[in-house]
């Protein structure tokens, strides 16, 4: 296991996130919807067979970020936040590629701050809107399974339930606000509609907590707290194409080799990229 | 000296910054989604693709539609989910050829009584379209 962590932390930064990204692209490329990134990457792929050092040059990420460039233009209304952070990477990549000698510093700073704004932001959407403190965002997705699947999915009686929930919200739309249409469902157990609330609190305070967390010294709290957050993340909502992108970022955060860390969101990651692979998770 | 530095270490996060406050300003202004446009704002509500569009009092449906018809009407109406912009409306107006000089525009969103385990629909966004 030492030997496993020494051989991860001996790998440059610089080559070990950039070649954890480009296989997040190249299995995330055909959930895009524009078959061409898939050739595309995959022929970027087969470039980083013949150059080791692929990710030093500055052409390189200016191609990638080229393919990627043409979908946010042309479906820039269903271009979620994945995507953005995508090529917010990809333009670190090409800073880092012009500076190589400060690698480590660029990343490690760029990524605190991403990740501080991505949390920050998160938290600050989630204050504004009165439907995520009531619990009702959180509620369409419990009724109807789509959260805590991992937790209650195993109990066959809940799944039933879960499906009819689901069956009778997706049955609305046939009545006019007129007729004042309500669905009653019914709760997995007596205090779901509870559990629900809670959950969106716990998110709340999660997130504001995991900002926290990228300040404290103690390496062991710090690190400890976010791998619980991102199993967590995973476990209730199966986020593996974000997680992923979490964890390189958060590869790039930690600025000391010779940390165990480093290995455990690698670890984290590779574990995504499965579950992406086998069609688990929400992209 | 300091162009580089804000190179380095800013111009990713400056437009990680910028990017995310236009999306919440079109959000607060412009009706659009929080689920798309780089703002993080995921799950915070019920995901725009589940709301209903209502024309005229009449549901918007893509059933009795051939394939291709279903898939473009899909395409028009998750537009105007995502973001009830003008021109978005307009592309599904004409899409529907609707043959009137005004025409009544209604986003329904789900809504929970989470009390009572009720789920029911709430009105996100209503206009009036005035054809050219």
């Amino acid at each position: 296991m030492k030997q496993l962590i020494n051989r991860i932390n001996q790998i440059p930064i610089f080559k070990l996130v950039a070649t954890c990204f480009l296989l997040f692209l190249a299995i995330y490329s055909p959930r895009l919807k524009a078959i061409y990134v898939t050739y595309l990457v995959f022929a970027a792929l087969a470039y980083v067979i013949i150059d080791r050092d692929f990710f030093k040059k500055t052409y390189f990420w200016l191609i990638v970020l080229g393919l990627l460039i043409p979908r946010l233009y042309a479906s820039f209304l269903f271009i979620g936040n994945h995507y953005f952070v995508m090529i917010y990477m990809i333009l670190l990549f090409l800073i880092v590629s012009f500076y190589q000698d400060n690698a480590e510093k660029i990343f490690s700073r760029n990524a605190t701050v991403i990740l501080v704004l991505i949390m920050g932001f998160a938290v600050l959407q989630k204050l504004l809107v009165p439907d995520y403190l009531n619990g009702t965002s959180l509620a369409y997705l419990g009724y109807s399974g789509k959260i805590f699947k991992y937790v209650f999915y195993f109990n066959e009686e809940y799944r039933d339930i879960f499906y009819e929930n689901a069956v009778k919200m997706s049955e609305l739309y046939k009545y006019p606000i007129s007729e004042n249409p309500r669905v009653q469902l019914e709760p997995i157990f007596k205090n779901f509609p509870q559990v629900i609330i809670w959950f969106s609190y716990l998110t709340l305070i999660a997130e504001i907590l995991f900002i926290v967390a990228l300040f404290i010294k103690k390496q062991w709290i710090k690190h400890g707290f976010i791998i619980f957050f991102l199993l967590s993340l995973l476990v209730t909502r199966e986020e593996t194409g974000f997680l992923s992108m979490l964890c390189i970022l958060l590869m790039m955060h930690i600025e000391k080799q010779n940390t165990l860390y480093r290995a455990a969101y690698l670890g984290i990651f590779i574990l995504c990229l499965s579950l992406i692979i086998v069609g688990k998770g929400e992209l | 000296m300091k162009r580089k530095k804000f190179i380095q270490y800013w111009s990713v996060p400056t437009l990680l910054f910028l990017v995310a406050c236009f999306q919440i300003y079109q959000v607060e202004f412009e009706e659009k989604s929080r689920w798309k446009g780089g703002g993080f704002g995921m799950y915070t509500t019920i995901h725009p693709f589940n709301d209903e569009i209502w024309i005229d009092d009449e549901f918007v449906s893509t059933k009795n539609l051939s394939k291709r018809d279903s898939l473009e009407l899909q395409i028009l109406t998750l537009k105007v989910k995502v973001h009830p912009s003008k021109h978005q409306i307009k592309n599904l107006v004409n899409w529907l050829d609707i043959e009137k000089d005004s025409v009544k525009i209604q986003i329904f969103k789900p809504q929970f009584d989470l009390e009572n385990s009720v789920y029911t629909k709430t009105l996100r966004y209503e206009t009036t379209y005035k054809q050219d």
